[in-house]
């Protein structure tokens, strides 16, 4: 006889049990409301197998079958997407934008108006080529014009520094984070152990895991039929697999450039150089600043320092001093422009001028104080087309690579804002599905009917 | 739809933000009273202020070189008209005493007085300007006439960058003053110095050689006609240099005017903006006060 009280009394226990788990899962949700990348649970609650009694088929009560996160494969994986595009996006526009601080337009001190100003001592040094104070002061404002491409060239280099050094937090970060979801995958892979439940929780900080690591570089994924995940970062190179995953680390034992990235195998330490291969998340907008953006503007730096110095020293040599050096030419203006090495780190003025600056060419034939015939051909200098193929002056070519840096960080700053847009609206999109709301959770019918049954029994 | 905690708050958040970066922006506009603040504000604006503000440092540079061409070529205009009066004179005194009423004794005083005319040649032509001598060509360092009339300085001819694309000479090399084609037949086809030309009248004078003044007289028609093609060229180049000041004030209007429109903020637009931004804030953190507020979960008990 099953309709006994025993068996209305079990019924009523499983129900009450039953409800106890809703607020349970209610109370954890309310918990977590505001933990990020939490997914809102539920308990599934499913009606007993039915028993016959004669003819008739009769209830038995229900029970709870699992409890459930609310979850989209679909959306995690574009959030995934969104937050490396914007990842890439802010650390690019941060970077850009630094570089770019070195040549703003309001900077009174940038190489540009330093040439200006050259220019100009030049001129009054063609007027007066006899007067020592015009020599002087052209002295001077080569010194501030050489003194400033140094100066730009080392925060150009600096910032590289800077980048690298970020970069190798960055490597250590990641490492962790790999080790963190091979962690993750040890732990779902135990808790799974004779048991189908899954791990609702754990899965969310995995996600979680993988997320910040997309933040970061490319990431791909996929799930194995034991529900743990295997990671393959920038080209495809393994990164987790199963309970193992592989080491990022920035090596700055490299003979010319920049430090490398280099990733391990499980096995293997020695590694492989991944640095070209990434092409989004945070660490990619570093690189490409690093070692596209920045190197151009160096490259362009040296070159503006080596032709310029060249074709002015290929003038200059030509010419008479004064004093002296009346009667000799031969002598080169700017030092440290044969291209041996860096031109925009070693660009001085030549240390005979620096001592004497009778040492300064002004006249095409000795002995002749007022000939300014080579000074008129090193004003013209400024406006020669020598750069891009003879095409472009030297303040063209650096009005022109301004430009350029310009117009990388104008798209940066609008790539950025766009990419905000996108990932919110994905985060709003995967909140829609998966976060808590207080109000829901305050009507659920678990709490209500809790209230009904511990009156009714 | 539904609506969890963290999109309340994460939208609250992104639109106080949103908010107060605007009212940041506008703000800092005003206070510098700039929009062009970096080169990403405006790539192809700025490399215009680059280009105008470099013409603005030559502009005040080629004024400078104006004035003082202007003051170089004043002097030589000065000086050459002083040759050009000397030489008139002794041309008036070659005329007047190559006539048959003068004697002797009365051609020697007035050798007296070309003497004087011919050492003010010698200083004319030595004439400075600051410490340079104006008629030495490319030697402007040591006088260029010696005392018995040879021109010592060079050909040299001294360009000056007046604007952008105009080099002008601002010099005249003496030998085009101190050394006079004679078409006569008491030289080679050589150069005769103007001094020459006033000493051998002076000598004439003392000599009584009448014949010898006539000559004289015509080689002095000869150094005037030379000192007049100089002065006419002259004259050329001090308008040029004048046309040349001319064009540097419309460039300077237009070079300014061009960076205050890039790169200046319009103040009446700026302060609109505050406005605006102010009200966008103000509104934006009475709407989240009121949006973050009680929950269902009160108002069940």
């Amino acid at each position: 006889m099953p309709t006994g009280l025993q068996h209305i009394l079990n019924m009523g226990g499983q129900s009450l049990g039953n409800s106890r788990m809703g607020i349970e899962v209610t109370g954890h949700n309310i918990a977590n409301a505001q933990t990020p990348g939490y997914s809102r649970q539920r308990a599934d609650i499913e009606a007993n197998d039915p028993t016959q009694y004669g003819s008739l088929i009769l209830g038995q009560g229900a029970k709870v079958s699992r409890i459930a996160r609310a979850h989209n494969e679909y959306l995690e994986q574009a959030l995934r997407r969104e937050t490396q595009n914007h990842g890439r996006a802010e650390s690019f526009d941060h970077n850009i934008s630094r570089l770019e601080g070195y040549f703003n337009p309001d900077l009174n001190s940038t190489i540009r108006m330093r040439l200006d100003t050259f220019g100009s001592a030049l001129r009054d040094f063609a007027n007066m080529p006899e007067e020592p104070a015009m020599r002087i002061h052209l002295l001077e404002t080569a010194n501030t014009l050489t003194t400033t491409v140094n100066v730009t060239h080392s925060n150009v280099a600096q910032l590289q520094n800077d980048i690298s050094e970020e970069l190798a937090v960055d490597c250590d970060i990641v490492s962790q984070k790999l080790k963190e979801v091979a962690n993750l995958n040890r732990e779902v892979l135990a808790l799974q152990m004779g048991d189908s439940t899954r791990p609702n929780d754990l899965e969310d900080r995995r996600d979680m895991a993988l997320k910040e690591l997309s933040q970061l570089m490319d990431v791909q994924m996929y799930k194995d039929d034991r529900g743990l995940y295997t990671v393959r970062g920038p080209g495809g190179h393994l990164f987790v697999e199963g309970i193992f995953s592989a080491e990022v680390r920035l090596d700055y034992d490299v003979a010319k450039g920049q430090p490398r990235i280099i990733a391990s195998d499980f096995a293997n330490t020695k590694g492989a150089d991944i640095t070209a291969k990434f092409t989004t998340g945070k660490i990619s907008g570093m690189l490409d600043v690093r070692d596209k953006h920045a190197q151009k503007i160096r490259d362009n730096l040296n070159e503006f320092a080596q032709t310029f110095g060249q074709a002015f020293n290929q003038i200059h040599e030509k010419g008479f001093g004064r004093g002296g050096f009346s009667d000799v030419n031969g002598r080169e203006f700017f030092e440290g422009v044969d291209g041996q090495y860096e031109a925009a780190q070693q660009i001085s003025v030549s240390r005979l001028i620096q001592q004497d600056t009778d040492a300064i060419a002004a006249g095409m034939s000795p002995l002749t104080p007022g000939d300014n015939v080579i000074v008129n051909e090193l004003i013209k200098t400024l406006n020669k087309p020598m750069f891009d193929k003879g095409t472009n002056s030297a303040v063209g070519f650096y009005d022109n690579f301004v430009a350029t840096l310009g117009s990388a960080a104008m798209s940066a700053k609008n790539e950025l804002k766009a990419s905000q847009v996108v990932k919110a609206n994905v985060e709003t999109q995967k909140e829609r599905v998966s976060g808590v709301s207080l109000d829901e959770e305050a009507a659920n019918p678990s709490l209500q009917l809790r209230m009904r049954c511990s009156k009714q029994c | 739809m539904r609506v969890s905690e963290r999109m309340k708050f994460d939208a609250t958040e992104s639109r106080v933000n949103q908010a107060r970066a605007f009212a940041l922006d506008t703000q800092d506009q005003a206070a510098s009273g700039r929009k062009l603040r970096s080169v990403s504000d405006d790539p192809s604006g700025t490399v215009r202020v680059f280009r105008n503000r470099a013409k603005i440092e030559n502009i005040n540079q080629f004024r400078r070189t104006n004035d003082y061409v202007e003051g170089f070529l004043g002097k030589t205009e000065d000086a050459l008209r002083s040759i050009t009066d000397t030489i008139i004179r002794a041309k008036e005194l070659a005329v007047q005493q190559s006539n048959g009423v003068w004697d002797a004794g009365s051609r020697k005083t007035v050798s007296h007085e070309v003497q004087q005319l011919s050492e003010q040649i010698v200083q004319l032509g030595n004439s400075t300007y600051g410490d340079r001598f104006i008629f030495g060509g490319f030697k402007t360092a040591h006088p260029p006439v010696s005392g018995d009339g040879h021109y010592g300085g060079d050909d040299g001819l001294i360009y000056v960058q007046l604007d952008e694309d105009t080099f002008r000479p601002i010099n005249i090399p003496g030998r085009r003053i101190f050394e006079i084609a004679v078409k006569d037949s008491g030289t080679n086809g050589e150069n005769v110095p103007l001094l020459r030309i006033v000493q051998d009248f002076r000598s004439a004078l003392e000599n009584n050689d009448v014949d010898e003044i006539f000559r004289s007289s015509s080689r002095l028609d000869g150094a005037l006609t030379q000192l007049a093609e100089m002065t006419a060229s002259l004259g050329a180049r001090r308008a040029s240099v004048r046309d040349a000041a001319e064009r540097l004030d419309n460039l300077e209007e237009f070079v300014l005017s061009d960076n205050v429109k890039i790169e200046s903020a319009d103040p009446v637009s700026t302060a609109l903006d505050m406005k605006r931004a102010e009200t966008a804030l103000s509104y934006t953190l009475n709407a989240s006060s009121k949006v973050l507020g009680p929950s269902l979960m009160e108002f069940l008990k």
